[in-house]
């Protein structure tokens, strides 16, 4: 009976909308139910939710005509469904140790500051002074591709994490630079050669640093740190080859982060790579540069190389 | 989160980003982001994860729904809105095959049709009078 009466007055404000009718201001809160919409979890323009106060009149809103939004909750099925992706198997579990402590991995995201070609094994070189300087930033790399290669050499780069924090130019933070160097390959065999840095007696110097003639090539990377604060900081990379590039082969350019992995997982999880490694051509292969992935795939993981602590330099 | 953590731990964990809208936008578009991955990386679990979380667990389709009102704008073929973030989650569950996501959306629609109404009148007003900022 009360809602014929209260439809009639459907634009008058009757309603005061607040959370805490206590505690909240009644100014300006007093709402008609042609202007509040139940179940709504934002304002959207002149529809307002109803807020907590109000909604305990919700059948009385009800009557009055409120719109309400339907919203369908979720079944038991659908959060089983849910539970059922925070499963770690345990062979899962003992695999990511393994990754974590680089045991036993057989293959390497490495990230390649260069164009390659499709099918190529033998990497070509682009312009190293258009390579000088390598930002993340999507504009750029859409020009200046970052590649990803798969390898099943591992990489083992002997390298230095330092935060030089001393990069008076820059106005926008701090300045995380990072030096890996290897030394030359007396073997004169291609690919990287395995440094231990548990068997050697030297330690890892910054590129560039005085002395430091062991080392044949050098790569700078700074992780340009936005300074504001929160984890939201966005990461810049500017990617800096400080050696002379030109008198190393192609190969020693394989100085570059790289991230472990296990090619039995990946093949199991990810359709791509188990047709990958199962082709008798890619098998033969030092490298997989991968085919037809689209930019965005590759930046992603390029990016995560550079700025994640889970990757090896 | 990188897809090799995906194949390791079966999952990833955003934190939860409260009531705020703009952190709540913020989240679904890296969740949305995502998807290309998944559809590239050929991972459809990684795939199912995504629309789960946006889906079920934060409940994008109805925390945000002037979504719907965008997309379908954009659909009808009115040149109406800028390319809005709302009206990308429909582009991104059409383009990388999320069509558990796409049949929420469009259950939403369905439920809704009144809300989407209104949704669409604010949206042409605010077009006719010149303030539709670009989002």
């Amino acid at each position: 009976m009360a809602g014929e009466f209260l439809k009639k007055v459907s634009d008058e404000k009757l309603f005061l909308n607040v959370d805490d009718p206590n505690v909240d201001n009644w100014h300006g809160q007093w709402v008609s139910v042609n202007e509040i919409v139940l179940n709504l979890y934002y304002d959207f323009e002149e529809i307002k939710r109803v807020r907590t106060f109000l909604r305990s009149y919700e059948t009385l809103l009800h009557a009055t005509g409120c719109k309400s939004m339907n919203i369908k909750e979720r079944t038991q099925t659908e959060d089983d469904v849910l539970s059922s992706f925070s499963r770690q198997t345990a062979v899962m579990k003992i695999f990511d140790e393994m990754r974590k402590q680089g045991e036993l991995t057989d293959i390497a995201f490495v990230a390649s500051f260069r164009n390659q070609s499709e099918d190529d094994e033998h990497v070509v070189m682009s312009d190293v002074e258009k390579e000088r300087k390598l930002t993340m930033d999507p504009q750029v790399l859409r020009s200046e591709p970052l590649g990803v290669s798969v390898t099943s050499e591992e990489p083992k780069i002997l390298g230095e994490l330092e935060d030089l924090d001393s990069d008076s130019d820059s106005d926008s933070g701090r300045v995380l630079k990072v030096a890996v160097r290897r030394k030359k390959d007396p073997s004169g065999l291609q690919g990287p050669r395995p440094l231990d840095t548990a068997t050697t007696d030297e330690e890892p110097k910054v590129a560039g640093a005085p002395g430091d003639v062991e080392a044949d090539r050098m790569l700078k990377v700074g992780v340009r740190l936005r300074d504001d604060g929160g984890p939201q900081a966005k990461l810049k990379e500017e990617l800096e080859p400080v050696a002379a590039v030109d008198e190393y082969s192609d190969t020693d350019t394989d100085i570059k982060p790289f991230l472990r992995a296990h090619r039995a997982l990946l093949a199991a999880a990810i359709p791509y790579f188990r047709d990958r490694m199962k082709g008798w051509g890619d098998s033969r292969r030092r490298r997989l540069p991968f085919h037809g992935t689209d930019f965005g795939a590759k930046a992603l993981l390029g990016e995560y190389l550079c700025t994640s602590s889970a990757v090896h330099h | 989160m990188s897809f090799t953590d995906f194949v390791y731990t079966g999952n990833f964990d955003y934190p939860n980003p409260g009531d705020d809208a703009n952190e709540q936008t913020e989240l679904l578009f890296e969740l949305l982001d995502l998807l290309p991955r998944a559809d590239e990386w050929d991972m459809p679990s990684l795939r199912s994860r995504i629309e789960t979380s946006v889906i079920d667990e934060h409940k994008f389709v109805q925390r945000l729904p002037l979504q719907h009102a965008n997309s379908k704008c954009l659909l009808s073929g009115l040149q109406c809105l800028p390319l809005s973030p709302s009206s990308l989650v429909r582009h991104y569950a059409e383009l990388y095959k999320a069509t558990r996501l796409a049949d929420a959306l469009d259950e939403w629609a369905n439920q809704n049709p009144h809300l989407l109404k209104k949704f669409s009148e604010i949206q042409a007003s605010r077009i006719n009078q010149g303030v539709m900022k670009s989002e």
